[in-house]
């Protein structure tokens, strides 16, 4: 069997590079290890009929820019919409409801009742990180990285870009605490700054903090959950006679004088690559597993092995809930049972710093913090009519300090579950035991399980360090997507620009596996990024 | 989608829909599109991870090899990655009182049935000379005959069918052994007929309750009786990956080809012009236009009562389907993720046993499953558990993390309308409890430590797809004989015809009834391209379906 291009995984990236390049009328095969496709773009019925549970991307961050909702008629062709709730993030405590929305005027009021001061403090932060996400992250995002040297001069020659330097130096932690000085702010904006594993002490990828604070107010919701997009893609892959062949699993990526020519199955079958191969796994897999370390110099060896996994992953609680959560002050602010994400638990930032430290010796916190959304509130279509879905998202250590394995242990999971859940309740009196018709529960080990490429539950294929960020993730020989082995290319979330559904690696590849096929591009350059480019920022 | 106009239009993306769509598109040529309720399709063709990397098939668990000919024939399953995965040892049967045992081996491990043979002579010479019959028999007379009536559309009550026609020519051959009789008797009847420990023919009942969810003692059945005995012969296993494997497959194929397929996209009616099924009205209101026909494969009373109409039907029909019996084949299926696979007692004195692909724990009771019937018809779960149990990572390791392994059991329990939430959500933990006890009664590592997580599937669960609801029956409707062949689901609706021109109608509902397989689909695909004069790819094709 002979394709142009042969893709390794069917995730979100997998699945973007297919679509392009079916599209753009190659060849093209995905070979996927699971039964499903979508990766991360996951939505199982696993707790009682009727509950459709996002079981990794809850949300959609990168609407308003990716350039796969421009190129493809998801919406119109495809039925694929989504949901942005006017309420997006709330935190309940001391004091009142803290609420960020959609809309900048309400949040700077919900947040004035605290401190008037943080309240301009947070317009004016908006504003910069809206500028800065707008002017620069975002379309970086949809063009190769480039080295610190090239990249530097450019930032310096704009107001913008020098912004976005200064930013960057900094931790997210010095970025709250320089602005603000009420605790339940603080703690819940460093909370949204680094809750997708950033370390919040970590200096050097200041620009992080700024995307999630931008993006923390606009997430969607993908209406019939986040499957619904793979499905789509999916689609298009197999209209344009791509194909995608599930429960397939890779024995090695065939390299022969330095150059890809195929992958070799597990059952011995060769399937030839003409153009590309193109895998969208994490560095070990692809280069120690696959390609093999006598296909590849010592020291860019040495680079992979150096990887490093996330410090921490994520334990979930699903529930399948007898009615929507009725939170606590709900009576004066009807809204707050209407809000998409909830942070719970923490009172001060020093208590997220604390959590990652504690995460980070591979224990839990005494008490806990976390994060829950009722996603069936606002798209009904994921629960049965009256009832409602739930998740409960705890940071937790892949690597505990009893072992990995203690994972396995159906009641420590029963007890932490119970414990998160005693979280919420406080809050919400009526999400409760009682009112559980089923509950689904996913661990760090789990996630590994289910993922290989989630190493140590590293949902993001490797942690965000400065040193596995930008031109150099996963290190500088390859975060152009090519590799040292001629065709073959990467275009995973371990590769620039990173994970959590952005649709950026995939995107990348495709661009690049067109230019090296010299087939022509059927899509053009986003607005975004062609501005960007006058301005010289790119 | 909107105003869209389609040649056929398929309402259902399950195995029958996909099924049916693929015909109609790469053989008979038409513009087609599919309509699911479900974000996803696939319906008994489902897989769900119970906990994460581990596989639960949600509906159908167990699979043979007949369910796919002719899609193997028809469509390039095996280059996207297919695999039918058979149990070398497909039977097992530990009993409790004594745990002594027996297994029945696959007829490629075993093609002259002598291992299984010697495994039931263990409780019966004479009874182990009859298995060796019944295996030469299935083999050399039997095999395509069952072929020919599963792949064809069933003849209509009072005819046989081509299984039966033969087994009137075989009773001639072998008048002291089989007779006539057989298709009016009932299965216990038969069982006893043939073999005389009461063990063995407990464990026999038990196994084929798996294929028919009925009780042994119901009289009559004629060929669907016959046909669920001498599967105990037959072959037993799993689609490589999950059974939803299938479902990308058949889905993949069907874009590929031009097929349109719309999820979360529910049907609430067919619009009916003149007497004729002229196209669908989805539960948003947007109506879709069929140029040619429409396809149901909602179970008959969805069929009858939302997408067409009481107002439509003639009155025996309306009572007939309004009455269909559907409180039998509810069951538990359960999925267990585990550390390692049970290693039963037995296994010191009976190897195999440990790799059974169907593996009954029963007691030595022949009325067992009357019994199990009995209570539920009085509307009370049966006591004792009567599990049957499998793992199919012993053949198929990718369905489970590396190094562990997914489980399955089954029993069979009330309707889901028997009892509140709180009721089932109570019942599916003690239910659990209960297994893992049993279970541990036969196979000592079999013990919560054991158990990583599992999965608590019970009727309400199989409710997740429409067409099992609302009592969660598996096989859409029961599989008594009055319910099988020409008459199901009814006499008027079992050649896939309905009194709408222009619509057809398929599903588990119909001839041959549950299980994941083709037959519904293909079947009526030979329907519509008669009638419509489409391509019979059987007929270019030596074979004898």
């Amino acid at each position: 069997m002979k394709y142009d291009v042969v893709i390794i995984g069917a995730g979100p990236n997998g699945l973007t590079a297919g679509a392009y390049l079916s599209k753009a009328g190659l060849k093209v095969l995905l070979v996927e290890r699971r039964l499903e496709s979508g990766g991360g773009l996951a939505t199982e019925e696993i707790t009682w009929p009727g509950f459709y549970h996002n079981t990794h991307a809850m949300y959609m961050m990168m609407v308003d820019f990716a350039p796969v909702y421009k190129d493809f008629p998801l919406e119109e062709k495809y039925k694929v919409s989504h949901i942005y709730p006017p309420l997006q993030v709330a935190m309940p405590g001391e004091g009142g409801w803290l609420c960020l929305y959609s809309d900048l005027e309400r949040t700077c009021q919900s947040l004035a009742r605290l401190s008037p001061k943080d309240a301009q403090s947070y317009r004016e932060l908006y504003q910069e990180a809206k500028e800065q996400v707008e002017g620069f992250i975002a379309p970086a995002t949809y063009v190769p990285a480039v080295s610190v040297l090239e990249q530097l001069p450019k930032l310096e020659t704009s107001e913008l870009g020098r912004r976005v330097v200064q930013y960057s130096e900094k931790s997210a932690r010095q970025i709250i605490e320089e602005r603000f000085e009420n605790d339940r702010i603080k703690a819940l904006l460093l909370y949204l700054a680094c809750h997708w594993g950033v370390d919040p002490e970590l200096e050097g990828i200041g620009y992080l903090p700024i995307l999630y604070l931008n993006r923390a107010t606009n997430c969607r919701l993908v209406v019939g959950g986040s499957h619904m997009v793979a499905q789509a893609l999916g689609k298009i892959i197999h209209e344009n006679h791509g194909l995608i062949i599930n429960n397939l699993r890779v024995k090695r990526i065939v390299v022969k004088d330095g150059c890809a020519q195929g992958i070799e199955l597990e059952n011995g079958e060769f399937i030839g690559a003409e153009k590309a191969v193109l895998s969208t796994l994490d560095p070990h897999q692809t280069f120690l597993k696959l390609v093999g370390k006598e296909n590849l110099e010592e020291e860019f060896v040495l680079k992979i092995e150096d990887w490093q996994w996330e410090k921490y992953s994520f334990f979930e609680v699903h529930l399948a809930l007898k009615e929507p959560p009725a939170f606590t002050g709900a009576e004066q602010l009807p809204e707050v049972n209407q809000a998409f994400q909830y942070v719970l638990g923490y009172q001060t930032s020093q208590d997220i710093i604390d959590e990652y430290q504690t995460l980070s010796s591979g224990a839990l916190p005494e008490k806990l913090g976390l994060g829950c959304s009722f996603p069936s509130v606002h798209d009904p279509s994921q629960a049965p009519a009256g009832r409602c879905t739930a998740v409960i998202n705890l940071h937790a250590p892949y690597q505990l300090r009893e072992g990995k394995d203690k994972w396995y242990s159906l009641k420590f999971k029963e007890e932490l579950a119970s414990r998160c859940l005693a979280v919420v309740e406080k809050y919400a009196a009526n999400v409760r035991e009682e009112m559980i018709l089923q509950k689904y529960i996913t661990t760090p080990l789990d996630m590994e399980n289910k993922f290989l490429d989630m190493v140590q539950g590293s949902f993001k294929q490797g942690a965000y360090l400065p040193l596995q960020m930008g031109y150099l993730r996963p290190n500088d020989e390859c975060s152009e997507i090519r590799t040292p082995i001629e065709k073959l290319c990467i275009g995973g979330a371990s590769c620039y620009p990173g994970g959590l559904v952005i649709w950026g690696p995939g995107y990348l590849a495709a661009n690049a596996i067109a230019e090296d096929a010299g087939v022509e591009k059927w899509w053009s350059e986003m607005d975004i990024v062609s501005q960007a480019r006058q301005k010289g920022l790119l | 989608m909107a105003d869209a106009t389609y040649d056929a239009i398929v309402i259902g993306g399950g195995t029958s829909g996909l099924t049916v769509a693929n015909y109609l598109v790469k053989y008979g040529g038409l513009k087609t599109a599919i309509f699911e309720a479900r974000p996803e399709l696939g319906g008994g063709w489902g897989s769900e991870d119970l906990v994460p990397g581990f596989i639960a098939n949600t509906h159908a668990a167990e699979v043979r090899r007949y369910y796919t000919l002719p899609l193997e024939w028809d469509f390039p399953l095996k280059e996207r990655g297919f695999e039918f995965l058979e149990y070398p040892v497909a039977r097992g049967t530990i009993f409790k009182e004594d745990l002594s045992s027996f297994c029945i081996y696959s007829p490629e491990a075993d093609p002259s049935g002598e291992r299984s043979a010697a495994s039931l002579a263990k409780f019966s010479r004479r009874d182990a000379d009859t298995w060796l019959w019944l295996t030469e028999l299935y083999h050399r007379y039997i095999k395509d005959a069952v072929v020919k009536s599963l792949f064809n559309p069933p003849p209509p009550p009072g005819e046989p069918n081509p299984l039966e026609k033969l087994w009137l020519d075989l009773c001639k051959r072998w008048p002291e052994r089989i007779d006539p009789a057989f298709l009016v008797r009932s299965e216990l009847e038969i069982w006893r007929d043939l073999f005389e420990n009461e063990a063995v023919i407990a464990a026999l009942c038990r196994h084929v309750h798996s294929i028919t969810g009925t009780s042994p003692d119901i009289p009559g059945g004629g060929a669907g009786r016959l046909f669920a005995i001498l599967c105990m012969v037959a072959d037993t296993g799993a689609w490589r990956g999950g059974t939803h494997s299938l479902a990308h497959i058949m889905s993949r194929i069907f874009v590929e080809a031009g097929g349109e397929f719309f999820t979360k996209s529910e049907v609430e009616r067919v619009i009916i012009d003149n007497g004729r099924a002229r196209g669908v009205r989805l539960v948003d209101g947007t109506e879709v236009k069929a140029r040619q026909l429409v396809v149901s494969t909602l179970d008959p009373a969805s069929l009858c009562f939302r997408l067409i109409g009481k107002e439509h039907l003639p009155f025996r029909l309306a009572q007939r389907v309004a009455h269909l019996d559907r409180w039998r084949i509810c069951i538990t299926w359960y999925g267990w993720a585990v550390h390692e696979l049970p290693h039963y007692r037995t296994a010191e004195s009976d190897p195999d046993i440990d790799r059974a692909g169907r593996l009954v724990l029963t007691r030595k009771d022949p009325l067992a499953m009357v019994k199990n019937h009995a209570w539920r018809r009085l509307g009370m779960m049966c006591p004792e558990l009567n599990l049957c149990v499998w793992g199919h990572t012993s053949i198929d390791p990718t369905q489970a993390a590396e190094g562990k392994h997914a489980l399955g059991s089954e029993d069979f329990v009330l309707p889901a309308t028997s009892m509140s939430a709180e009721e089932w959500k109570e019942f599916k933990r003690k239910h659990a409890e209960d297994t893992v006890r049993e279970w541990s009664h036969y196979a000592p590592n079999m013990t919560w430590d054991n158990v990583i997580g599992y999965l608590p599937l019970t009727p309400v669960d199989a409710t997740n797809c429409a067409n099992f609801g609302p009592e969660g029956c598996w096989a859409v409707i029961d599989m008594v004989p009055s319910q099988m062949g020409g008459c199901r689901p009814a006499p008027e609706l079992a050649q896939h015809r309905t009194p709408i021109a222009g619509l057809y109608a398929t599903g588990a509902g119909w001839h041959r009834g549950g299980g994941g397989s083709s037959t519904h689909g293909y079947n009526c695909y030979k329907v519509i391209a008669r009638e419509l004069n489409l391509g019979k790819p059987w007929e270019a094709s030596d074979r004898p379906f």
